[in-house]
C-alpha cells in the first residue's frame, strides 16, 4: 500500500526532464475499465504498410529490432504482438501514464509526434510480424503452477486466464509474453509490483505482480521467455 | 556507478604498461596535496576522478558558494520546464563519498615559491599541484553603459544559473502584450555557444502561447553561429522566421548586429552602425575574458585568458599550477562544461603519473554537446582532440545533419535531456 502512495510522488519528481511542468505535475490518469473500453472502440482501423513507414522514420528499429525482433534485452521484441496492447501502450507513452524509469524518455518523446492514427498504423505493423521465434526451456514446476493455476491462497488468478494458456497474448489488451526477453519480462513485473509501472487497467497487473516474491518474479519471467535472455 | 582505477585507466587507454616497469615516486611521511580553486563542473570533476585515480592524495576544493547550480539546462528555466531547484547541487557526494575537503572561501593569491594558496577568509593552503578552475569573467567595459549592476538589477545576463535566471524570466513573462526582447549574443570565445538561441527559442515558445505578438531580437556580435541551419528550420517551421511576421529575428555582425552600447534609461542598445533599438527586456550577454582570480595572479600573463601548455593544461606561469575549463586557452577547444569536465579528467591523469613518475600518456579529449530549440527538436554534436605536434587538433566533429523527420527530431530531443541529466550525475553524484 505504501508503495502507491510513495511512488507516483517519487516520478513525479524524476520526470521533470521528461515533460513539460504542466503534464508532469498532474500526473496523467489511471485507466478505469470504462475509460479504457471506451478509447478501445475509438481505436482508429490501423494500416499495415503505413505503420511500416512510421517505424522506419520513427527510427524504431534501432531498439526494437527489424521487424520487431529486439536486438538486446534492453528493448522489447515487438513482432506478432497483440495490436489493441501495442495501441494502448503507445497511448500510454503519449500521455505519460507509463514512465518507469528514464529509458522510457526516448518513448515518450517520440510517442509525442505521432497522431492516434499513426499509432494504430503502428501497431497493425508490428502485430502482423511474425512472432519471434521461440525455444522451450526447462520446466519449472513451480512456475507453471502459478502460471496455469495461480494460488487460491494468495488469490493469484493464474497469468493463463489472461495471457493465454500458452502466453501468447488474450483477446483483450493483454499481451502476448511467450518468448519475450527474459530481463525485460521481469523488470516489468518488478516495475509492476513496486508500483513504478501503473499503466494497467483497474491495478490488475499490479494487484498480481504484488503477491509475488521475488524469485517467483524471476523464475515466472524464465518461465514466459522460454529461453530468451 | 562508481568506477575502479582499473576502469578509468582502461577507459582513457593510459599507459598502464609503462607504470609498472617506472620507478614509484617515494612520497616521504605526508601524502601529497592537491588544492583546487573553483568547485564548478572542471573543479567537481577534477576532485572526484583524483580520487578515483588515488585513494591517498588530499584534496581540497576552495569554492565561495555552499551549492553550485547547474547551467546545462538552466535556459528550461525560462520556459517553466525546470526550476532552479532542479539543477541546484551539493557537494555533500564530493565530500562523503570521494573524502574530498571543500573549503567554502574564496581563493584570492597564489604564493608560487612556497607553493601556498591563500584564501579571503585567512587560510593558507599548501599545495603540491594547484588546479584553478574558476571559468571565465564578465568584460562589462565591453558595452559601454553596461555595468555588474545593471546586470543584478533589471538587465541580467543570466550567463550563470542563479538569480539573474529567474529574474529575466520573470522580465520577459511580465512583458506587455506585443513587447520586443533584444539578445545580445557575444563574439566568440564564450562559455556554451548554442545557448543564446536556444534561450531565445524557449522564450519565444513560451510568449507564442502567452504573448503572441511579441517578438525577439538576436543582435549577434558573430556572421553565423553553431548548428545555425537547424535553429533556422525550426524557426521557420514554428515562429515563421524570415517572414514578416516573424517572432525571432537574427542579425548578424555582418548585419550589424553587433552591440555597443547601452541607455539603460531608455532601454535602448546601440549597434555598431549607430543603430538604436529600444526593447522592453534587454538580454545582453557580455563578452568573456579569464577570471579575476587568474588575472589577479598574473596567470594570463597579459593575455585575454590563460596560455597553457596544451599537451598536460600546465600553466605558462608555473608548471605546477593547472589551469583548466573556460579560464584557459585552450583553442581550438569550445569552452563548455563537458570540455571543463574531460579536461580535469586528463590532468587527474597527468598528475597521477607525476606521483608514479611515469609518462602520461597521449591524451584524447571529446567535447560532448546538446542543444534544444524546443521539446521536440534537439540536436547534437561530438568532437575529438588530440594533442598533435605541440599543439591541440581538432581531430573529427560529428554533428547531427538537419533533418525534416520529426520523430528523429524529438528523439534528439529526448537524448539531449538525458545527457543533461547525465552529465549532472557523472559530475556531482
Amino acid at each position: 500500500m505504501k508503495n502507491y502512495l510513495i511512488m507516483p510522488i517519487l516520478a513525479a519528481c524524476l520526470a521533470h526532464s521528461a515533460f513539460a511542468a504542466d503534464h508532469e505535475r498532474a500526473q496523467p490518469n489511471q485507466w478505469t475499465a470504462e475509460a479504457w473500453h471506451q478509447q478501445m472502440r475509438l481505436m482508429p482501423q490501423g494500416d499495415v504498410f503505413r505503420g511500416a513507414q512510421l517505424a522506419k522514420q520513427g527510427y524504431c528499429y534501432t531498439c526494437h529490432g527489424d521487424k520487431g525482433y529486439a536486438p538486446s534485452r534492453n528493448a522489447p521484441s515487438l513482432a506478432g504482438q497483440n495490436q489493441t496492447y501495442l495501441y494502448k501502450t503507445l497511448l500510454d507513452f503519449q500521455s505519460g501514464l507509463w514512465w518507469a524509469d528514464h529509458k522510457d524518455d526516448g518513448m515518450h518523446a517520440l510517442a509525442r509526434t505521432y497522431s492516434k492514427q499513426d499509432l494504430a498504423d503502428l501497431a497493425a505493423y508490428y502485430a502482423a510480424q511474425k512472432p519471434w521465434p521461440t525455444t522451450q526451456a526447462k520446466q519449472d514446476a513451480h512456475a507453471a503452477q502459478l502460471a496455469r493455476r495461480g494460488d487460491t491462497q494468495r488469490l493469484l488468478t493464474p497469468c493463463a486466464s489472461c495471457h493465454g494458456a500458452n502466453g501468447m497474448g488474450g483477446p483483450n489488451e493483454t499481451p502476448r509474453i511467450n518468448g519475450q526477453s527474459y530481463l525485460y519480462l521481469k523488470r516489468q513485473l518488478s516495475y509492476f509490483k513496486l508500483g513504478k509501472r501503473h499503466n494497467d487497467v483497474e491495478g490488475g497487473m499490479r494487484f498480481a505482480a504484488e503477491a509475488l516474491s521475488e524469485e517467483e518474479i524471476d523464475r515466472l519471467a524464465r518461465y514466459y521467455a522460454n529461453g530468451q535472455r | 556507478m562508481l568506477l575502479s582505477r582499473r576502469d578509468v585507466l582502461k577507459l582513457f587507454g593510459a599507459t598502464a604498461a609503462t607504470g609498472l616497469l617506472a620507478p614509484a615516486r617515494v612520497l616521504a611521511g605526508t601524502p601529497p596535496k592537491l588544492v583546487i580553486v573553483g568547485g564548478g563542473i572542471g573543479g567537481a570533476a577534477m576532485a572526484k576522478y583524483m580520487r578515483i585515480l588515488n585513494a591517498d592524495i588530499q584534496i581540497t576544493v576552495v569554492e565561495p558558494n555552499a551549492e553550485y547550480i547547474f547551467c546545462p539546462g538552466s535556459n528550461e528555466v525560462l520556459n517553466d520546464e525546470v526550476s532552479l531547484n532542479d539543477l541546484t547541487v551539493t557537494y555533500d557526494t564530493l565530500r562523503n563519498r570521494y573524502g574530498v575537503t571543500v573549503v567554502q572561501d574564496k581563493a584570492t593569491t597564489i604564493d608560487y615559491t612556497r607553493r601556498q594558496l591563500h584564501t579571503a577568509g585567512g587560510h593558507t593552503l599548501p599545495y603540491d599541484w594547484l588546479v584553478v578552475s574558476t571559468g571565465p569573467d564578465f568584460v562589462y567595459s565591453a558595452i559601454e553603459g553596461y555595468s555588474a549592476q545593471l546586470a543584478h538589477g533589471d538587465f541580467p545576463h543570466a550567463w550563470k544559473a542563479g538569480p539573474q535566471t529567474l529574474r529575466l524570466k520573470q522580465l520577459y513573462q511580465s512583458m506587455k502584450p506585443g513587447g520586443t526582447v533584444v539578445i545580445s549574443s557575444p563574439p566568440m570565445p564564450y562559455r556554451c555557444p548554442p545557448a543564446p538561441y536556444e534561450r531565445a527559442s524557449f522564450m519565444a515558445a513560451w510568449l507564442k502561447e502567452h504573448n503572441p505578438t511579441a517578438k525577439i531580437i538576436i543582435l549577434d556580435s558573430k556572421p553565423d553561429f553553431i548548428f545555425q541551419p537547424h535553429y533556422e528550420t525550426y524557426w521557420k517551421e514554428t515562429f515563421g522566421y524570415g517572414t514578416d511576421n516573424a517572432m525571432i529575428e537574427w542579425v548578424g555582425s555582418h548585419q550589424g548586429g553587433t552591440v555597443q552600447a547601452l541607455d539603460a534609461k531608455t532601454r535602448t542598445v546601440i549597434t555598431a552602425d549607430g543603430e538604436r533599438i529600444q526593447a522592453d527586456v534587454i538580454n545582453i550577454i557580455p563578452p568573456e575574458q579569464t577570471s579575476t582570480f587568474a588575472r589577479e595572479n598574473d596567470l594570463n600573463l597579459g593575455k585575454a585568458w590563460v596560455p597553457i601548455h596544451p599537451k598536460d593544461f600546465r600553466s605558462r606561469k608555473d608548471p605546477n599550477v593547472f589551469v583548466i575549463g573556460d579560464a584557459s586557452e585552450a583553442d581550438p577547444m569550445v569552452k563548455t562544461g563537458y570540455m571543463a569536465s574531460n579536461q580535469a579528467k586528463w590532468v587527474a591523469q597527468v598528475i597521477q603519473a607525476e606521483i608514479e613518475g611515469r609518462d602520461p600518456g597521449s591524451p584524447i579529449w571529446t567535447n560532448n554537446c546538446v542543444a534544444m530549440a524546443g521539446d521536440d527538436f534537439g540536436m547534437t554534436i561530438t568532437d575529438t582532440f588530440r594533442f598533435h605536434q605541440g599543439r591541440i587538433e581538432l581531430q573529427e566533429t560529428i554533428q547531427a545533419p538537419v533533418s525534416d523527420n520529426p520523430h528523429l527530431n524529438a528523439l534528439r530531443a529526448a537524448v539531449a535531456k538525458n545527457w543533461q541529466r547525465t552529465f549532472r550525475r557523472d559530475i556531482f553524484e
